[in-house]
């Protein structure tokens, strides 16, 4: 196995640890992506931040977070399997900081809330529910995930009748968006690029991020690079902007933003002199 | 405000740097011109990005469930991390006390740096390089007389435990009879873990 599949495989483990040991639901969907990763994806982020947040939400009702030295005995044993894969190098290499590759891109996850949630896979396995989250005009952004929230416990509530609460309470949902258009955008980042950017780079990058229900970017981690400066000039000037965060419009008008994960496609053409 | 430029972050890192699941933070700036310096970019002092401890602790933060699952955390490494003083302590107090802060060093710094960060680290990963004084001064460009005092006080100071020293086969400086003897004089001096292992030149 690859070494960064391997990775993969011991941290989702220690996921599955640490939801098994909180009494968190937690369905891994398995990996279909075919090439190796460097052991984490914009999927396995977003795990990760629902773990977090479903140890706070126990907090918050004042039970204990059981997470301290939970997989110390599980990573041991991995790490016999990992000290065998081989390393172009032996002493210690300092990788680039992003994630590198074609990572899995899936529309309509669902990562769930803070207050209540169920099982995000569920979801994909129902189209009648996937549907309802459409967003239209969408080119070079893509949803990745988002995180809702409702107004009821939704763990006991069967799929139709959320599917009904949605549609009857449902005008429209919104995509995230740079609030002066994505050609605006794209010449903020051209126009904010440092004096050091290379000319020469060019090609195709795609740039994942969460925008957060306040606008704010949060998670920034360029899967697609183009080379390494030029990668992390542009992760930097992402973290400049603020968005337009993902709105749910109920029926009454109001507006509710919520967090979404998405990934911007950008492409670097090749100057000609 | 106290800050570092720091030229790579790793994260995921399983068997490499110590313990649990931790983050590699390379720091810009070294004493030592290593012949095979995987990161000789670190030699320039413009290289690398700047941070400050809360703005590294914002960005290593996102793996704090996995450091806290698997006694892992930080491996400050570079670059020499232990040029880095106020830098680490300040990152210690905003990460607090469960991640595993570990220092990559050749501890070819002076003594003053490596007692006062000393508190704040759980760990230490020593490249010592080569203990003959010749074939350190032939391949790091400066000699060992610090490293050995270094390395020793922190023998009588820490846990043989939490001190691993790596011992590399180093290509035209060093031979395998070198580095049995060197492994020979810091198993007299109280080392008890060894990381030996080949450069592999590309």
């Amino acid at each position: 196995m690859a070494k960064g599949k391997q990775t993969c495989k011991i941290l989702k483990e220690i996921r599955k640890q640490i939801a098994a040991e909180n009494d968190i639901k937690l369905v891994i969907e398995e990996c279909t992506y075919q090439g190796d990763c460097r052991g984490t994806c914009p999927k396995c982020e977003a795990e990760v931040r629902y773990l977090e947040r479903e140890l706070e939400r126990r907090q918050r009702k004042g039970k204990a977070a059981v997470v301290a030295g939970l997989s110390v005995g599980l990573l041991g044993a991995s790490q016999v399997a990992l000290a065998q894969q081989p390393d172009t190098i032996t002493s210690p290499n300092y990788p680039e900081r992003s994630l590198r590759g074609e990572v899995p891109i899936m529309m309509g996850k669902v990562a769930f809330s803070p207050f209540y949630h169920f099982e995000p896979m569920e979801l994909l396995a129902k189209p009648e529910l996937v549907d309802l989250f459409s967003f239209p005009d969408l080119k070079d952004l893509s949803i990745v995930g988002f995180d809702l929230e409702f107004p009821f416990d939704v763990t006991s509530s069967d799929i139709t009748s959320l599917t009904d609460y949605i549609k009857e309470n449902t005008k429209g949902f919104y995509a995230p968006n740079y609030p002066y258009g994505e050609s605006s955008m794209l010449e903020f980042i051209s126009q904010n690029l440092g004096k050091n950017a290379d000319g020469n780079a060019y090609g195709d990058m795609e740039v994942a991020f969460t925008v957060e229900p306040n606008g704010k970017l949060s998670h920034i981690d360029i899967i697609k690079g183009v080379n390494e400066q030029l990668d992390a000039q542009v992760a930097a000037l992402f973290k400049f902007m603020e968005w337009k965060p993902a709105l749910w419009e109920l029926n009454s008008g109001e507006k509710i933003p919520f967090a979404c994960q998405c990934v911007q496609k950008l492409h670097f053409p090749m100057i000609t002199h | 405000m106290v800050k570092a430029r720091v030229i790579g972050i790793s994260r995921h890192r399983l068997t490499t740097d110590g313990d649990g699941v931790t983050t590699l933070v390379a720091f810009n700036g070294c004493p030592l011109r290593c012949k095979y310096c995987l990161n000789s970019h670190c030699w320039d002092p413009e290289s690398g990005k700047e941070y400050t401890p809360e703005t590294l602790y914002e960005e290593t933060k996102i793996d704090q469930l996995y450091f806290l699952a698997t006694h892992g955390g930080v491996t400050f490494g570079g670059g020499e991390p232990l040029l880095q003083v106020d830098f680490i302590k300040e990152f210690r107090e905003r990460c607090g006390t469960q991640w595993q802060l570990v220092a990559e060093s050749s501890l070819n710094v002076s003594f003053e740096n490596l007692k006062t960060l000393d508190p704040v680290l759980d760990g230490y990963i020593v490249d010592i390089k080569d203990m003959n004084p010749e074939i350190y001064q032939a391949y790091t460009g400066k000699d060992n007389v610090v490293v050995l005092k270094n390395l020793e006080w922190l023998l009588q100071h820490r846990d043989p435990n939490c001190i691993m020293v790596r011992v590399p086969h180093i290509p035209d400086f060093n031979t395998d009879e070198d580095v049995a003897n060197s492994m020979e004089r810091l198993k007299g001096m109280g080392v008890t873990k060894f990381d030996e292992f080949k450069y592999i030149i590309r």
